[in-house]
């Protein structure tokens, strides 16, 4: 049995986490760094939903980052599609309904899209004063691993939410 | 064979997305400031909606020891905290009102209504556009220093960059020694002092300010204090972090120099 999944509740959940992230979660900052909800909803889509809803849920987040944030446009669009895409192909190899492989998952995901954005940006932009390392230590873990804590929290209500133990299939 | 088929539609969307992204990066600017413009009043509702709750819920412990004391003091109560917050907003503003007659230029005030939801730059938005008055380049300062830069305006709403991000640039002082460097942003809500002589003796506890070079940033603005001088390996300068004067993530009004 397959439960459908509304497309409209997918966006509406997408929206209400950018909300989130565009007016709240700087006020929960630790050490400079925040969690990114965006990228952990896309892991969430692509690992329970399949690459499909991943790249789907990765183009509409880095659209919605890309236009409210001055980052380079497109960046994050191209990015977030990508980290759907291979979190999706990565999910049937994977145990997906254990808690660690959800954390590893997640973090490993926000890492490396976080490192490619580095690179990226660099070679977009060419000149930057802050090195790799400083990145590494004083953004790229501490933010990845805080968004990974949040999803113990946060992919158990999801779960629920979407009644995932039925099988559910999106669209 | 059918999942195959999947994975590559799959990849083949992401082709096509990035296909998208490149045709609309050129028309993306003018898009970008529009929609953030549209949403201006949306977010703003947003935002005070969630400062309200945001006020409300430190003194929740207090509210409900009240509430099982006695359920009328309790209402009473509630009231003396609404009334609280509206005397802290009060006088906050009453205090950017009095900076800002203190301060020698002109400046428009301005509400912060939302944070750039990336992890990777560090801006504003803020409820002021060219309508009223605020044009690209003006500095953004607060009561206790300098904030960053206008970068993009719409008529309702614009974008500030701030000293925490990696692509502002601003020219700074040490005030103890006035010696020189370029202030840029560093990851962990920091700022890096950059260029600044091998011979300087710059140490932890001084305060820096806005070297007045350039049209964008008056001269004097204080930005923060040095947490740590140090020197890269092989390189000619030596560098320092500093701690900004205020926690930009908290900030809630701002003003942006007209000069």
């Amino acid at each position: 049995m397959h439960n459908k999944v509304n497309r409209y509740s997918f966006y509406i959940v997408l929206i209400a986490a950018f909300l989130i992230q565009l007016l709240l979660l700087d006020r929960i900052k630790i050490a400079g760094a925040k969690p990114d909800l965006l990228v952990l909803l896309v892991v969430f889509f692509a690992i329970f939903f399949g690459s499909g809803a991943g790249i789907e849920a990765g183009f509409i987040a880095g659209l919605l980052k890309d236009l409210y944030s001055l980052d380079i446009f497109g960046m994050n669009i191209i990015l977030l599609s990508l980290t759907g895409l291979i979190a999706g192909m990565l999910s049937p190899k994977l145990f997906r309904e254990s808690k660690l492989t959800q954390f590893l998952l997640v973090f490993v995901s926000s890492v490396l899209y976080m490192i490619i954005h580095y690179f990226a940006s660099s070679l977009i932009l060419k000149i930057t004063y802050v090195t790799l390392p400083e990145y590494l230590y004083g953004l790229i873990l501490p933010s990845s691993l805080y968004t990974a804590l949040l999803s113990l929290f946060l992919f158990p209500v999801l779960i629920k939410r979407y009644h995932l133990k039925d099988n559910a299939e999106y669209l | 064979m059918r999942n195959k088929k999947n994975k590559i539609i799959n990849i083949l969307a992401v082709f096509v997305a990035v296909i998208l992204v490149v045709l609309m990066s050129s028309a993306a600017r003018s898009v970008r400031i529009n929609i953030t413009d549209t949403s201006a009043p949306l977010l703003k509702s947003f935002h005070s909606f969630f400062g309200l709750i945001g006020k409300l819920t430190p003194f929740a412990a207090l509210k409900e020891e009240n509430r099982i004391l006695r359920d009328r003091v309790g209402l009473l109560t509630r009231l003396a905290e609404e009334t609280k917050a509206i005397n802290d907003d009060n006088a906050r503003l009453r205090n950017l009102l009095d900076f800002r007659k203190m301060i020698p230029y002109t400046s428009i005030p301005a509400q912060v209504i939302g944070r750039d939801p990336s992890n990777w730059s560090n801006s504003l938005i803020i409820d002021k556009g060219s309508s009223s008055g605020i044009k690209t380049n003006m500095a953004v300062i607060s009561t206790r220093g300098l904030v960053g830069r206008i970068i993009e305006t719409g008529k309702l709403s614009s974008k500030a960059l701030l000293i925490t991000d990696p692509d502002l640039k601003v020219g700074v002082l040490i005030r103890r020694n006035r010696q020189g460097g370029i202030l840029t942003g560093s990851p962990g809500g920091r700022c890096k002092i950059i260029y600044i002589s091998l011979d300087s003796d710059a140490r932890p506890g001084d305060k820096v300010m806005t070297a007045g070079f350039g049209s964008v940033f008056p001269k004097g603005i204080l930005i923060g204090e040095i947490e740590k001088v140090g020197r890269d390996q092989g390189r000619l300068y030596k560098y320092a972090i500093l701690k900004p004067s205020q926690d930009l993530s908290r900030l809630e009004e701002v003003l942006c120099i007209i000069r």
